[in-house]
């Protein structure tokens, strides 16, 4: 009976190893390995270690120009080890209250074992990096764009002052935000055209996947006969390494129940052996400061500039909403009968205005195909009957990560209408107001545009 | 990040994306082209309806291949005072454009290694006598019959050609059509372009030149017979699986574990009593989300302020009832995302007060926050190619329209100040105001029209 247990278990942590070497983790210790460390043996520190920094640099990088993460000195490992652990979420007390410790012989390779273990839990690490190996693998498959982050209007870009040079300085400013700005709005078309390249393209091959008939290749002008066969060549290659890592995966899906009550047996062992260790006290108070990091106060600034922002924008908000009600109960009380609001008048503003607000909300959330997606032509026959993907509710499409086109394509068409009333509203706010400044200047005389 | 940065990162990422497409469109063509590959076809690969092909096709060819014997001829006389190597081209030329027709003479043409040619339908010459070639090659036509004329015209030999330019002019010549003398001189003029290597090497420069992986697969000769290649079984197969798995590996994903959620929580359960329960990697993200939302919010009162001002007050009732709508709303979500935010920033405060002592800032690599549990791309099925074409290019546009949208909102911001100096010079003023016109109210697309009314 134990030997049976313990060959499964051998089986499952080996799983487990070939799913992340095929993740191009390196160096995977062996499944012997992992049962040392259960049982804190000294001998499994070093593979485990070099295991959980490893996958650690996969998952996170260290935000600030301290010291190079990649340098074999355990200090600096143990630094970002800690530090991503502790942003994964993960409290074990030698990661918060670090001992006086600089060896790696110091650290127990149970602890290791604890943590690769709540590393894998929490959080989407394989599913990440499985992500990336399918993008890098299939030339089909569609990445999601990153996005930019936030820009801040708000770092004055054109300071306030006299004087013939500022104002050349931002005459100069200007122009150059003109220049740049023009040469990203080429920079767009020009992507668009490519991306309708490519999709003409992704069609082809995936048409080719299941049609039966050779096409010509059009003149396309590869003049490489040598070459193209080893095209053909090195997409199935991909394609079969793909397909062995999701095989590896699916595999590990089949065992991860039994390997999660082996961790929870790890764990046992842990609580047993360390009975009187009670979790840490945190956070720690009159603390020694060991090593300050000086940058990393990006995020505080941001929550400091963001609570101001919301702070007197809501007490604008407040302020201008009263005098707004004030107005229109006055206007609507003096006159009377036929320019009061009718209700159906009254339901129709709510509705616009409720769309409104829908749409600034929309527009905060991530669009459908913000993860990216597969593409897979659908059989003009299905021989099962097809999900429900035409529900009313966007949420239902998303069935086990399955999306359908004219779902997607409604979802997007919304997004994009969102997305121009807003625009629109800001950029007709600020033709009027560009105008009422021209007006007060004088001797100019403003026309703007004719609509086209 | 400053504006005029952030436009730079925005151009940057662009240029980015598009080497990226375009990289993914040369694969997708190399692949699609590696399908077929081209092959020396025997009889046996003629097809029975290519006879009745033949019996259509020749009186209008017999007219087309008459007049271009007399250009090749021409060209012949042209050549033949030029290097020797140039007069293979007339033969190359008549070659390729007899392949026009899918005559199934024409297709026979296996360069053996050893230089060999079938000496079945026509007069098999040395290669480097290309007049007495020639020659024979309009006499033939002359002499044979219909049905003949294209094989004698076929020239192994002139198959040499085709090596490295062969590759080039092969495809393109397949696209001409027969009836077009245009084209044919367009052929002539490009054989006579070809520069060749000798032609002694040319035949077996053809048989490895027209090689791809297999020994049988090869003709030097534009043979008009592709077939599939010995690849495409495969790959198709190692493709559909790729969607049978991915689709299991998704519903695999998607299945809770309560077994490892199990294991968190008593690991969870060995933490400091008061550790943030969200991982606090997430936070800079979701922070990113709130302060977009916040610049959302204030611009939309900022844009009803103006919309307000503007309108005429006390006579549009609608409008003043819209305008309060709005500002309740707006006022409801503010408190919203206030009271949303607060309970995490106090967690954050205090992480971050102990964080920035012993610890380094740390962000997680790519999007790895679960928003709604899963970081894998779904399958996206779509069932037409116009359809693929729209989602894409919608999908673009609106990440165009956020970005446009997020740079609008900050130029408002920044370039708001402007005004509030003195302006330096009337005439500095009006070009600035031109080109902040243009950007801020226009996207830059449109510029207005200033008149300086100077006395």
């Amino acid at each position: 009976m134990q030997r049976t247990k313990s060959v499964k278990v051998k089986e499952v942590i080996t799983s487990l190893c070939k799913l992340l070497s095929g993740l191009n983790v390196e160096s995977i210790p062996t499944a012997e390995t992992f049962r040392r460390a259960k049982f804190n043996r000294k001998d499994a520190v070093v593979d485990m270690w070099s295991l959980l920094n490893r996958l650690l640099q996969r998952a996170f990088a260290l935000d600030c120009a301290c010291r190079d993460s990649k340098h074999q000195e355990f200090d600096t490992q143990l630094l970002f080890v800690r530090s991503a652990l502790c942003y994964c979420g993960y409290g074990a007390p030698w990661v918060v209250e670090p001992r006086p410790t600089s060896h790696i012989e110091e650290m127990e390779s149970r602890d290791l074992l604890l943590a690769l273990g709540w590393l894998l839990a929490s959080g989407n690490l394989l599913d990440f990096l499985l992500a990336e190996k399918v993008y890098q693998l299939d030339t089909l498959s569609s990445a999601p764009t990153i996005p930019q982050g936030p820009i801040s209007g708000l770092d004055d870009l054109m300071a306030c002052g006299s004087g013939e040079e500022l104002t050349v300085k931002k005459d100069q400013e200007i122009q150059a935000l003109q220049w740049q700005y023009g040469k990203l709005r080429l920079q767009w078309k020009s992507l668009l055209s490519a991306q309708e390249e490519r999709s003409k393209f992704t069609h082809r091959v995936i048409s080719s996947i299941s049609s039966s008939a050779v096409r010509h290749p059009h003149a396309t002008g590869s003049h490489q006969t040598n070459m193209t066969s080893t095209a053909l060549d090195k997409d199935l290659e991909r394609i079969q390494a793909l397909n062995e890592i999701l095989e590896a995966y699916l595999d590990w899906k089949l065992h991860e129940p039994l390997f999660w009550c082996w961790m929870d047996s790890v764990m046992d062992s842990s609580l047993t052996d360390a009975s009187e260790v009670k979790p840490a006290v945190w956070p720690p108070g009159g603390q020694t400061v060991t090593a300050t990091c000086p940058h990393g106060d990006k995020t505080r600034r941001a929550v400091r500039q963001l609570d101001k922002m919301l702070l007197r924008l809501q007490t604008e908000l407040r302020a201008r909403r009263i005098e707004q009600a004030t107005l229109a109960l006055a206007s609507q009380g003096g006159h009377q009968g036929a320019s009061r609001l009718s209700d159906r008048q009254r339901m129709e503003v709510e509705k616009t205005v409720a769309g409104y607000l829908e749409g600034l909300r929309l527009s905060n959330t991530s669009a459908i195909t913000s993860k990216g997606f597969v593409p897979c032509l659908q059989d003009p026959q299905p021989t099962k009957p097809p999900r429900r993907f035409h529900s009313a509710e966007p949420g239902l499409a998303v069935t086990a990560g399955k999306l359908q086109a004219s779902t997607v394509l409604g979802e997007l068409r919304e997004r994009e209408a969102v997305l121009q009333w807003q625009l629109e509203r800001l950029r007709q706010s600020m033709r009027v107001e560009l105008q009422r400044q021209a007006s007060t200047m004088e001797g100019v005389i403003l026309i703007p545009p004719i609509k086209r | 990040m400053s504006l005029l940065h952030a436009v730079d990162e925005a151009v940057k990422m662009c240029r980015a994306e598009e080497s990226r497409l375009t990289e993914n469109v040369r694969q997708c063509k190399e692949i699609l082209n590696s399908m077929r590959t081209r092959v020396t076809e025997t009889s046996h690969l003629e097809n029975p309806s290519s006879t009745d092909i033949i019996d259509d096709i020749l009186p209008q060819e017999k007219q087309e291949i008459e007049m271009l014997e007399q250009v090749l001829k021409k060209a012949l006389k042209i050549r033949n005072t030029s290097e020797a190597q140039k007069e293979l081209h007339p033969d190359g030329a008549h070659k390729k454009h007899c392949n026009k027709s899918k005559h199934k003479a024409l297709v026979n043409y296996t360069v053996k290694e050893e230089g060999k040619r079938k000496p079945e339908k026509y007069v098999s010459t040395s290669e480097t006598s290309k007049k007495p070639n020639h020659r024979r090659a309009a006499g033939g036509s002359v002499t044979h019959g219909a049905p003949w004329t294209r094989p004698v015209l076929l020239r192994k030999s002139s198959t040499a050609h085709t090596m490295s330019r062969g590759r080039l002019t092969v495809p393109k010549s397949s696209s001409v059509k027969i009836s077009s003398t245009e084209s044919q001189q367009k052929i002539c003029v490009k054989t006579t372009n070809i520069k060749e290597s000798s032609e002694d090497d040319s035949p077996s420069v053809s048989c490895q030149e027209a090689s791809t992986s297999g020994k049988d697969e090869k003709s030097t000769t534009e043979s008009e017979q592709w077939i599939p290649s010995p690849l495409m079984p495969v790959w198709r197969a190692q493709r559909t699986k790729q969607n049978r798995l991915w689709r299991k590996v998704l519903d695999q994903q998607s299945k809770p574990v309560p077994e490892r959620s199990r294991f968190t929580e008593r690991l969870r359960a060995t933490f400091p009593s008061e550790w943030p329960s969200r991982p606090p990697a997430n936070f800079p993200t979701e922070m990113d989300v709130f302060s977009q939302h916040c610049l959302d919010l204030r611009h939309c009162f900022h844009t009803e302020l103006q919309a307000l001002k503007s309108s005429d007050k006390g006579t549009k009732h609608e409008i003043q009832y819209e305008s309060l709508r709005m500002l309740e709303g707006l006022e409801k979500m503010t408190a919203e995302l206030l009271a949303h935010i607060d309970h995490q920033k106090k967690d954050w405060e205090r992480w971050d007060k102990w964080s920035s002592r012993c610890l380094c800032p740390v962000r997680r690599r790519g999007e790895w926050v679960d928003r709604d549990g899963s970081v894998l791309p779904p399958v996206l099925s779509y069932t037409s190619e116009e359809e693929l074409r729209e989602l894409e290019r919608q999908k673009l546009r609106v990440e165009q329209l956020q970005q446009a949208l997020h740079l609008q909102q900050a130029m408002s911001d920044s370039l708001a100040g402007f005004w509030d100096c003195p302006p330096g010079g009337e005439r500095s003023s009006a070009v600035a105001l031109r080109g902040l016109y243009s950007l801020l109210a226009e996207g830059g697309i449109q510029f207005p029209l200033l008149v300086l009314d100077s006395e």
